[in-house]
């Protein structure tokens, strides 16, 4: 998925930019067709939102304006269950995955041990694979341990946390790497001169340096696991569902409004977070 | 790899490593301090990714059972089932689909990754910001959403009839068209994919696209050529490591995109994607589903290894 690092790499050389695409003569095609897919990019969620405030059981006739889907969303249980659920659990992914992610990123930066470039590919294994395959094999995997459906409510979300923490884990890295790259190494020099231990000249020096990125990172980790799908799909139990899954099969048995609506409220909390991970990122 | 689709590799190293020549080197050989560092991670990756490959990899071996989903006995018939009717025609059907999915969103992102990276620069970010927002939001969400537009009785439809019923009140030689079938079908899954994954068509693109040297088309147009041989004889060959890169971060996850055909596909439509889901969910044969699944690893794994290949043929 999409690290916000290319958007950096906009600060390249482009002083004459402007000049060739005119000088191509193609600008106001490219234009065009730029605004043509914008709007087919968000055609299908301005439908949605309009929808979910359609006083109308089902269809796409427009009845007038009510709330009458997010009442009948509130009041269903399951549903709300399942959004307490998913908050949970991406709160919790958001955390362990920036920590986890800070020290693999300290460790492909700043430690120098050979070994480390035979781990760099393990590191990326969740981006590369499949993410079904990734849902199948920790299914697989946590039956196999007797890790399973068994437990309890705030225990069964444990397993779900641990999928979603190992497939966002690479995007959390490789955004806190690309922060470390930019900074001075010889701030930390200098504090590991004057005395500072090198966990200390961390601590101390590099984190609080790479505080945007970080927020960034949980910003980033909490909308993924929000909003994955396919992991879920597999890993959750059915003590523990997770809004997607539930959406799911909601769509399955009959589409109703109430997907529309709840749907938007998702859709709300994701672009919040984006927007403050993007201003975060851009903040020096 | 990856993390040399999205970063200028290999620069920023060779700086840090300058820094540490001038001056004393602190960088720690401590191991103590090394493994307190490297460890959260390595043992969260191999407890969470490693173990579970293994695990996948060990049941794909086993004897499936009704009762109790495997036998402990080792056996190789799940993969010689995988070669059985009708699952080669199901790789081969999703192969397909997933090329030709890759195909349009290319030929989508190619003009717009264009536009971005030859619009000015203050517009990059905005821009950017504005083709991944849809991405960020769960692809099923998407799915249903484009299922309420493309529906016999969605908007898409409705325009279109409207307008033929309109046309023909005005001229009644023409007939009133029939709904469009958009939708459960592979117009639908089509459809669907591209929707799905076009931003990872249009980002590498963009980031291979940004850094190519203006000078090039300048001197391209100054010695005359038209706008099409500039394209073809300059940029393609230059964005090239981008195209390749989007390529991979399609194919791959459209192969597996299961969600998309059971929302927007009909009944003889299946990706290996489903097979896995379906041995999973359905039939309860978690040995031939983990068998499908590691072959679905392997084609996705050798697809990484000729693009990486063919990008290290590109760069030379």
């Amino acid at each position: 998925m999409v690290s916000p690092v290319p958007l950096k790499q906009a600060a390249a050389p482009r002083a004459r930019a402007k000049g060739v695409a005119s000088q191509l003569q193609i600008t106001p095609y490219l234009n065009w067709w730029l605004w043509i897919c914008l709007a087919a990019l968000y055609l299908p969620i301005i439908i949605m939102v309009v929808f979910s405030f359609n006083d109308s059981k089902r269809g796409v006739v427009w009845r007038g304006f009510s709330l009458r889907h997010y009442e009948a969303a509130w009041k269903n249980h399951d549903l709300l269950d399942a959004f307490g659920n998913s908050l949970i659990v991406a709160s919790g992914t958001a955390l362990i995955s920036t920590a986890l992610g800070l020290c693999a990123a300290l460790t492909l930066e700043r430690i120098r041990i050979r070994s480390i470039s035979v781990y760099r590919p393990v590191l990326l294994i969740p981006l590369v694979i499949p993410e079904v395959c990734l849902g199948v094999a920790l299914l697989v995997f946590f039956h196999m341990i007797g890790w399973h459906r068994s437990w309890p409510w705030p225990l069964a979300l444990c397993q779900v946390l641990a999928a979603h923490v190992t497939f966002s884990l690479p995007f959390c890295t490789l955004l806190i790497r690309a922060r470390l790259r930019q900074l001075n190494s010889e701030l930390e020099v200098a504090a590991r001169d004057l005395g500072a231990t090198q966990l200390r000249a961390i601590w101390d020096v590099t984190v609080p340096l790479l505080k945007p990125a970080l927020l960034a990172s949980i910003l980033m980790a909490f909308t993924l696991s929000l909003d994955d799908f396919v992991v879920s799909f597999f890993t959750a139990t059915p003590e523990a569902q997770l809004l997607p899954v539930r959406v799911f099969s909601m769509i399955r048995f009959g589409a109703t409004p109430q997907v529309n609506a709840v749907s938007t409220i998702l859709l709300l909390i994701t672009v919040v977070s984006i927007l403050f991970a993007a201003l975060a990122y851009q903040r020096k | 790899m990856p993390y040399e689709i999205f970063s200028d590799h290999g620069n920023s190293s060779s700086r840090a490593d300058d820094s540490f020549l001038a001056m004393p080197d602190w960088s720690s050989r401590s191991l103590r301090v090394n493994s307190l560092i490297a460890a959260p991670h390595v043992v969260w990756l191999s407890i969470f990714v490693i173990l579970p490959l293994c695990a996948i990899l060990f049941i794909s071996l086993l004897l499936p059972s009704s009762a109790t989903t495997y036998e402990p006995r080792l056996t190789v018939s799940n993969y010689a089932q995988v070669f059985q009717e009708p699952y080669p025609a199901v790789f081969l059907f999703s192969i397909l689909i997933a090329a030709s999915t890759t195909i349009i969103c290319l030929l989508i992102a190619f003009p717009l990754a264009l536009a971005i990276a030859f619009s000015s620069e203050r517009r990059h970010f905005f821009l950017l910001l504005a083709i991944c927002m849809p991405f960020w939001i769960s692809t099923l969400i998407r799915m249903y959403s484009l299922q309420e537009i493309l529906g016999r009785q969605g908007v898409i439809n409705k325009v279109v009839l409207g307008l033929s019923e309109f046309v023909s009140s005005m001229i009644p030689m023409l007939p009133v068209l029939d709904p469009l079938e958009l939708i459960y079908n592979r117009i639908g899954v089509l459809i669907g994919l591209v929707y799905a994954f076009i931003p990872f068509a249009i980002l590498p693109m963009y980031a291979s696209l940004v850094r190519l040297d203006r000078k090039l088309i300048e001197a391209s147009r100054d010695l005359g050529a038209t706008f099409f041989t500039t394209a073809r004889k300059i940029i393609l060959p230059l964005a090239l490591p981008g195209i390749s890169a989007a390529a991979t971060l399609i194919f791959i996850p459209a192969i597996g995109a299961f969600y998309v055909v059971d929302m927007l596909g009909g009944p003889e439509e299946l990706l290996i994607g489903n097979l896995v889901q379906l041995q999973f969910h359905e039939f309860n044969n978690w040995p031939f589903g983990a068998a499908l699944s590691v072959s679905m690893l392997i084609c996705t794994l050798l697809v990484w290894s000729v693009t990486a290949r063919l990008r290290a043929k590109i760069y030379g």
